[in-house]
């Protein structure tokens, strides 16, 4: 193999997802009213990708030839780099981008599952929203595949554009109009940046592959902290921090989180986010590596910006969604820290001249996106599921006594606001063990003291949501009907129009929990806001991300050792 | 110079006839002017690809950009039917941003310009269809089949948003 290998065997996942995209599209055509089945198509299609990167995956360790470049004995990717990258050194077939790869596809599926409870009141658009979904998860495979400015940056373009359409598909409603307009111009501000940031770095080095720019940092010297490499850096730096919603590029995430639809908001805070930092760290570890001094220095201002203003500004949201888009933003700024680590840490020369770093931050990166997915799709799975069996605005007022009503949803939204304060033995206590632990391997302790700092301040806000749920009444039992059907009447009126049906039931359900006195329980049976009834997807998405945040938070060492195996291709070594 | 053959006396022309178009753009108060001067816009820029002696993308830049793009501009201009003009052309932030824009803008230039570029030697940037075409579908075809799927993406985005609400096929 040398030279141009086109061979497709090497994007195979990424073909699957977005044929799949394909036949969703063609298939809503077709299948008249029978649009239940193109959910299935889509899980189906991430599914069989998952199962190709697995197989693929496994490969990669057992054939030779590959293992031979691999284990380090030709030049990793800082050689050329033709044996085992595809297409003209464009995509790189490694372990990184089959994690990446399977935890895009996790992701994906339990975005369709969780987006159920919202779909069913929309069928005519169902096509376009798994297409589209498709196509996002296509191009965050291809931003963990490229090793080329190039392909990274239209693989950026595919995660960004179709996201932009999610976020306004409530439409005739103002804020998911606003959602989608506010994004949408951020986005192409971001795009525009970080290109503008790429076409610097080529102006410096004259290279678009990964490699080639890490070569010709590396040749320039001294050089490499020269004008017009920091400002190449400072931009590629910007235009990704507007897409991971770092501070102070963070600007439009709330009101995009919270106009957006619930499922959809879900998948941009964990899958967007971590397409984002996949190419980030790739772009990174890859080519930057030769000027690690600037780029640590940019990464620590926005890591640190990021920490402290995401928690802050989180404090006094009363609303669900805008407390879990600040929370998001916080989380961003932790993740920061795996990325700053691996700039600021050991650097040792390779056995062929080449410099390896300390991989641990890196793999503590894609141990916590992992570890993020689950909690926080979770987190935002238990509001679409109250929303789904009853009215409910998001409000902080609205889950009290929630424990009473709902006593397994307030379980599981314990579990996860445990798990995203980093409590063990949780998921996302060995998620920012492993980031801390990292960045003071790193020689950075203030950086790992200034989060643990800010996590304390972080349990404040999540376990406020706890505090409502178990030791709060809901507002006043016997007028709860009246105030609830007032709040059915609402949300039909002003947010959803699918939720019409909301009034008559309601005063039904308040009735009769006025008599049986059984109170919340019985208005819970009864308060049903959506007419297509209990969306069975949605509870499975969030049974999932439990048993995720719980299962692997007991026994996270597979994660973990998947996580630190997915690196050593990427470092060469 | 490399790429085309001229005096940097054409380039300072064309770079300045940008630069003003550019500013049309955005200090126009009504939005056809700025439209038109975007397609100026467009022209100067189709202009200092010939320079370089890129023919065929300054072919394909009046041919897209100023034909084509500008064209669906102009009509969604008046099919929307915008009000003619802006009654207040900028907003109170830019009080704060215009000097943080400069400074950014001073920033970049004087780091921009203080780095020595390497040398991007003699190659000419004259290339033919042909070699065009096989650098597309050899070296460049996994982007290219990328750029593919985000079309697909912007046709669907735009009929998702576009059509009326509770409209059934």
């Amino acid at each position: 193999m040398s030279g141009a290998n086109n061979d497709v065997m090497v994007i195979l996942p990424g073909v699957v997802v977005a044929a799949t995209a394909l036949v969703v599209f063609m298939a809503d055509t077709l299948v008249g009213g029978r649009k239940w089945v193109l959910p299935w198509i889509a899980a189906a299609g991430l599914i069989v990708a998952a199962g190709v990167a697995t197989a693929q995956w496994i490969d990669v360790g057992a054939i030779g030839s590959v293992w031979d470049f691999v284990s380090g004995s030709g030049s990793g990717l800082f050689g050329g780099g033709t044996a085992e990258s595809g297409f003209a050194s464009m995509v790189a077939l490694d372990k990184f981008a089959y994690y990446c790869t399977l935890l895009f596809c996790v992701i994906g599926v339990l975005t369709i599952m969780l987006s159920d409870a919202y779909m069913k009141k929309r069928r005519d658009a169902m096509g376009e929203f798994y297409g589209l979904l498709l196509l996002v998860i296509t191009g965050m495979i291809g931003m963990a595949i490229s090793i080329d400015v190039i392909a990274l940056f239209v693989a950026f373009e595919l995660m960004s554009l179709p996201t932009y359409v999610l976020a306004g598909f409530i439409r005739g409603d103002e804020r998911s109009g606003e959602a989608a307009i506010k994004y949408f111009i951020n986005g192409a501000f971001s795009s525009a940046i970080l290109l503008f940031g790429l076409a610097l770095l080529y102006a410096a080095t004259g290279q678009t592959n990964y490699a080639s720019i890490a070569a010709g940092l590396n040749n320039l010297g001294a050089d490499a902290q020269s004008g017009l490499v920091i400002v190449a850096l400072v931009l590629v730096a910007v235009g990704f921090g507007f897409k991971i919603a770092a501070v102070p590029f963070h600007w439009w995430a709330p009101d995009v989180y919270e106009g957006a639809p619930t499922p959809v908001t879900a998948f941009m805070s964990v899958g967007i986010k971590a397409g984002a930092f996949v190419g980030f760290l790739k772009l990174f570890t890859v080519a930057v590596i030769s000027a690690p001094e600037v780029w640590t220095a940019i990464l620590t201002i926005l890591a640190v910006l990021t920490m402290i203003v995401g928690n802050a500004l989180a404090l006094p949201q009363r609303n669900l969604k805008r407390m879990l888009a600040y929370s998001s933003i916080a989380h961003a700024g932790y993740i920061l820290l795996g990325l700053i680590a691996v700039g600021a840490g050991n650097v040792s020369v390779g056995a062929s001249g080449e410099r390896v770093l300390d991989t641990s931050g890196s793999s503590a990166v894609l141990f916590y996106l992992g570890a993020y997915a689950f909690m926080n799709i979770g987190a935002f799975g238990i509001l679409v599921w109250i929303r789904n069996r009853r009215a409910f605005r998001y409000t902080l007022d609205e889950v009290a006594g929630l424990a009473r009503s709902m006593p397994w949803t307030a379980i599981a939204m314990t579990l996860f606001m445990l798990s995203l304060t980093g409590i063990p033995p949780l998921i996302g206590f060995w998620g920012k063990l492993y980031l801390f632990t990292a960045i003071v391997n790193a020689g950075m302790t203030w950086l790992a003291v200034l989060a643990v700092i800010m996590s304390a301040v972080s349990a404040y806000y999540y376990l406020r949501v706890v505090w409502y749920m178990y030791f709060r009444e809901a507002p006043g039992v016997a007028p709860a009907g009246a105030g609830a059907a007032e709040a059915g009447a609402v949300q039909a009126g002003a947010v959803e129009a699918g939720a019409t049906v909301a009034g008559a039931p309601v005063t039904v359900g308040a009735a009769g929990a006025l008599e049986t006195g059984a109170g919340a329980a019985a208005a819970e049976a009864t308060l049903v806001a959506d007419d297509a009834g209990p969306a069975v997807g949605s509870a499975a998405a969030v049974v999932i991300a439990s048993l995720g945040v719980l299962v692997l938070g007991l026994y996270p060492s597979p994660l973990i050792s998947a996580a630190q195996g997915a690196l050593r291709v990427l470092l060469g070594g | 110079m490399p790429g085309g053959d001229f005096h940097p006396f054409f380039f300072v022309v064309i770079a300045a006839w940008i630069l003003v178009c550019g500013l049309g753009v955005v200090l126009f108060r009504n939005i056809i002017y700025s439209a038109v001067s975007m397609v100026f816009c467009f022209l100067g820029v189709a202009f200092a690809y010939a320079l370089l002696n890129a023919e065929l993308v300054a072919i394909v830049q009046i041919l897209i950009y100023v034909g084509a793009t500008s064209v669906v501009i102009l009509f969604a201009i008046m099919l929307t039917e915008v009000q003619q003009s802006y009654g207040q052309l900028f907003h109170r932030q830019a009080i704060f941003a215009a000097p943080l824009a400069v400074a950014a803008a001073v920033v970049m230039t004087v780091m921009v310009v203080s780095t020595e570029l390497a040398d991007v030697g003699d190659t000419s940037l004259n290339l033919s269809v042909h070699a065009l075409s096989s650098l597309l579908f050899n070296r460049y075809v996994f982007p290219f089949e990328l750029v593919s799927l985000v079309l697909l993406a912007a046709m669907i985005g735009a009929i998702v948003l576009a059509r009326r609400q509770g409209e059934k096929r």
